[in-house]
C-alpha cells in the first residue's frame, strides 16, 4: 500500500466503525456499515490482495447491508436503550485488557510483504513440516495453474469449496424464503 | 506520473469526509442511502487510481466494473424495499 493511503484510509474506516457505535438511529449504523466495509474492501485491493477485497464488497456492503435494512423495518423494537452501569469500570478494564493483548500478539508478526517469513519456511518454529512450503514449491507442478491461491483453494481443498458452495446456496435459498412477499397467505389469514 | 495518481487517491479520500457527514448528519433513509452509494462512487475512482499505482490497469478496471455493478444493486436493494416498506409504516 501507498505510504499516503496508509495514514488517511484507516483513519476512515475508524470514523465510520465510530459512526455505526454511537448512531442513535439504527438505519444510520446500517448505512454507516456499509459505508466501512466499502472502505475495507478498499484497503484490501490497495494492499493487492483483491479477492479478499471482493468479497468484502459483495458481503458486507451488498447484503448485509440490505439485510440489517429489512430486519430494522420487519421487527419492532420493544425495550428502551437502558445501559448496565454496574461493573462499569470492570468493564472497561477487560475491554482494555483485550486489546492490549491483541496489539501484544501483532508485534509478532511478520511485516507485510517479508518474502521469507516464519510460516513460509520448510520447517516451522517448533520443528513440524510446514504446509506453505510445499504448496510454494509444488503447486504449479501439480496443477499447472499459474495462480496458487486458485490451486489451493480449487485444487488442494477442491472438496471444501464444494461444501462452501452448498452452505452459500443454502443460505440464498433460505433468504428468498424468508423475504418473499407473502400476499397470498396474508389474505387467507384475514 | 505515480506520485500525481497518488496525490489524487489521497484528495479523493479526503473528499469522502463531505457524503460521510450526510451520512451522519442526514434527516432522512434516503439521504443516508444516497451518501452511501457516492462514498461507493469515489470508491470505483480510487481503485482504478491503485490499479495505476501497481502499474496493472487493465485487471483492476475489471474489477471497478465489478463494484459499480455491486454498488448499484445494493442502493437499489435498499431503496426498493424502503418503497415497499413506505406505505404500511406511515
Amino acid at each position: 500500500m501507498q505510504p499516503e493511503l496508509e495514514i488517511t484510509l484507516p483513519f476512515f474506516i475508524l470514523i465510520t466503525a465510530w459512526l455505526a457505535i454511537v448512531a442513535k438511529n439504527l438505519l444510520t449504523a446500517a448505512v454507516a456499515l456499509t459505508v466501512f466495509s466499502f472502505l475495507m474492501a478498499l484497503a484490501f485491493v490497495s494492499m493487492g490482495a483483491v479477492d479478499v477485497g471482493f468479497t468484502e464488497a459483495v458481503v458486507g456492503a451488498g447484503v448485509t447491508g440490505v439485510f440489517i435494512i429489512v430486519v430494522i423495518f420487519k421487527t419492532a423494537r420493544r425495550t428502551q436503550d437502558r445501559s448496565d452501569m454496574r461493573f462499569k469500570y470492570l468493564k472497561g478494564l477487560a475491554i482494555a485488557a483485550f486489546g492490549a493483548l491483541l496489539i501484544y500478539g501483532s508485534t509478532a508478526l511478520p511485516i507485510r510483504g517479508d518474502a521469507d517469513p516464519p510460516m513460509n519456511r520448510p520447517i516451522s518454529l517448533i520443528g513440524s513440516v510446514n504446509a506453505a512450503s510445499y504448496y510454494i514449491q509444488n503447486a504449479y507442478k501439480d496443477a499447472e495453474t499459474p495462480n496458487m491461491v486458485t490451486v489451493i483453494l480449487a485444487d488442494y481443498r477442491g472438496y471444501d469449496t464444494l461444501g462452501e458452495v452448498i452452505v452459500i446456496l443454502a443460505a440464498g435459498l433460505i433468504c428468498f424464503l424468508l423475504l418473499r412477499k407473502q400476499g397470498r397467505q396474508r389474505e387467507i389469514q384475514r | 506520473m505515480q506520485s500525481f495518481f497518488i496525490y489524487i487517491s489521497v484528495i479523493l479520500t479526503i473528499i469522502i469526509l463531505i457524503p460521510l457527514y450526510r451520512v451522519y448528519i442526514g434527516p432522512s433513509i434516503y439521504d443516508r442511502v444516497l451518501g452511501a452509494g457516492s462514498i461507493g462512487t469515489k470508491t470505483l475512482v480510487l481503485i482504478c487510481l491503485i490499479g495505476f499505482a501497481f502499474d496493472r490497469f487493465d485487471m483492476f478496471l475489471d474489477i471497478t466494473i465489478a463494484y459499480a455493478v455491486l454498488n448499484f444493486i445494493g442502493v437499489l436493494a435498499m431503496a426498493k424495499y424502503l418503497n415497499s416498506m413506505r406505505g404500511k409504516n406511515e
